[in-house]
């Protein structure tokens, strides 16, 4: 593993000053992180050096935007100008590397900074006014026990360390903190910018607990409501959905701009709908709200990231994000893919071998 | 209900291939099943999850597409992705324990009237096994 920069114990202080470290001496023209809003709440920007730039909070622990929908954004139409260190969570990478497989966003030019990510809280809880206690709590160098009050999709979340990070805030030994490489790029950066700092490296055990504590918080999310077998558990689950999409619009995946579920096509018409009273006696409204999220499974599971960012925006409480993990991961254990690992392999809808799934076709 | 019931299946079939074994099926005479009602696509690759899915939560008992064989489709390669979305899509099915035996994928070419019929009876046999769809007389979707 290249080497790393031991950062010290006080975190985030200290990832701050490792940015601006990083900033200066990098050559950066900006960066792209979370930072204070002028009303308070946090945001992501996009920085630079100047003065006026905001107050950077980098990897704070909420996401009020997924970070790979952002880029997609600001890079549909080419690559970032000029050098941007973008400080984004694993899941927020893996969304971006995926956008940029279906040729919808840039990596050219984008340094990753990324953590062995503790999580994030829900949305909610920072609308609720933040409790500075709770970063500090947050913060606490991890002991394999699960920080209280994360998103499920977090407190589920196996996939906790980033596999295309230039750079990675990762648990050293004794409690320190370390900024390790990822990249040769990002073991330049680290030269440049610590110079003298002792080496320090991730620490195996911390991890390995993490990994315990979240496969047993996998187990316990994925048993409740997500626990789906069959229509009629289906059918109470999505049952009080309201058809609003936003938790399409907050997915990092779902990009396209005219959705298909929301083409008239979707728009059930009473003449068309004449069939479906006769057979099923009643037609629930809205309608397909079942096709709806079964429909963008079909499209996207094989892609999620299990962000979580569905269900924190969903306005009645229905477990999006462990409904789509749940079947993301099986469709993707199927095509032995891991979303967001490795921009150079193609997506499994975009390739095939001509010998395969006898089972299906024939 | 057993023997009272008509299974509704949607069936999706090429135009340069299935569609024509199903016509040369009926030109032949040959005993293809009335719970089959054919939908052209153009390629099998030109249904979208969306359109199987569709007719599933509307009631159809179950879906068959048909498309050309491996090799042969006319555009060619549509049916090696047709194959990697219906599998795709079966998975999610299956992952949501759906009946994802009501979806099935064949290849069919258009001088096999013969193979449409015996493929269409073996599917109409198999549906009439599963029952009616579940979603039927269920107002909620
Ligand atoms: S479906 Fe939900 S959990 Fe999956 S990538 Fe999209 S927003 Fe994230
Ligand atoms: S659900 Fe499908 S059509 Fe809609 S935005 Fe997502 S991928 Fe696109
Ligand atoms: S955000 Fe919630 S209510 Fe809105 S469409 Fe998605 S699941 Fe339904
Ligand atoms: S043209 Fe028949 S499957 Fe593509």
């Amino acid at each position: 593993m290249a080497r790393g920069a031991d950062i010290g114990t006080e975190m985030p202080k200290a990832l701050r000053e490792a940015v601006q470290r990083l900033m200066e001496t990098g050559g950066f023209e900006g960066t792209f992180t979370l930072a204070r809003t002028p009303g308070g709440g946090v945001d992501y920007f996009l920085s630079t050096k100047e003065e006026g730039a905001p107050e950077l909070l980098p990897l704070h622990p909420v996401m009020p935007n997924h970070a790979g929908r952002l880029l997609r954004e600001m890079t549909l139409g080419g690559a970032m100008r000029g050098k941007v260190l973008v400080i984004t969570r694993p899941c927020e990478l893996r969304g971006f590397v995926e956008i940029v497989k279906r040729l919808q966003g840039c990596l050219d030019n984008l340094v990753f900074l990324s953590v062995v990510c503790g999580g994030v809280f829900p949305l909610s809880m920072v609308s609720a006014g933040w409790d500075g206690k709770r970063t500090e709590e947050y913060w606490a160098y991890p002991d394999g026990r699960p920080v209280q009050g994360l998103r499920p999709a977090c407190q589920g979340c196996t996939e906790f360390i980033p596999y295309t990070a230039d750079l990675v805030v990762a648990p050293s030994a004794n409690g320190h903190w370390a900024l390790t490489a990822g990249s040769e790029e990002g073991g330049r950066l680290i030269e440049r910018a610590f110079p003298s700092a002792p080496a320090a490296e991730m620490d195996p055990k911390a991890l390995e607990a993490m990994a315990v504590a979240r496969k047993a918080g996998r187990e316990e999310v994925l048993s409740h409501e997500a626990d789906v077998k069959g229509l009629s558990d289906l059918v109470k689950v999505f049952g009080r959905c309201i058809g609003c999409h936003a938790c399409s619009k907050a997915c990092p995946i779902c990009y396209c701009t005219l959705c298909t579920f929301e083409s008239s096509r979707m728009e059930d018409r009473m003449e068309q709908s004449k069939g479906q009273l006769e057979v099923k006696g009643g037609i629930r409204a809205p309608a397909g709200t079942v096709l709806f999220h079964i429909g963008r499974m079909g499209h996207m599971a094989v892609s999620c990231v299990a962000c979580g960012c569905c269900q924190d925006v969903c306005p009645v409480g229905i477990p999006v994000s462990l409904l789509f993990k749940k079947v993301g991961e099986a469709v993707q254990a199927r095509f032995e893919y891991v979303p967001g690992r490795d921009v150079k392999e193609a997506l499994p809808i975009n390739t095939f071998q001509p010998m395969e799934f006898k089972e299906v076709g024939e | 209900m057993g023997e009272m019931f008509q299974p509704r299946i949607v069936g999706f079939l090429c135009n340069w291939c299935s569609y024509a074994g199903a016509d040369l099926a009926g030109a032949n005479r040959l005993n293809v099943p009335s719970s089959i009602t054919p939908i052209k696509v153009m390629c099998s690759s030109r249904l979208d999850p969306t359109l199987v899915l569709t007719a599933l939560l509307r009631g159809a008992d179950g879906v068959l597409v048909a498309g050309c064989h491996p090799g042969d489709c006319h555009y060619g390669e549509g049916n090696y992705y047709a194959r990697r979305r219906l599998y795709l899509l079966k998975e999610v099915l299956a992952a949501l324990g759906l009946e994802e035996d009501r979806l099935s994928l064949e290849w069919i070419s258009a001088s096999e009237g013969k193979r449409f019929a015996d493929v269409a009876s073996d599917f109409d046999r198999r549906i009439r096994e599963l029952g009616p769809n579940p979603i039927r007389k269920r107002g909620q979707t």
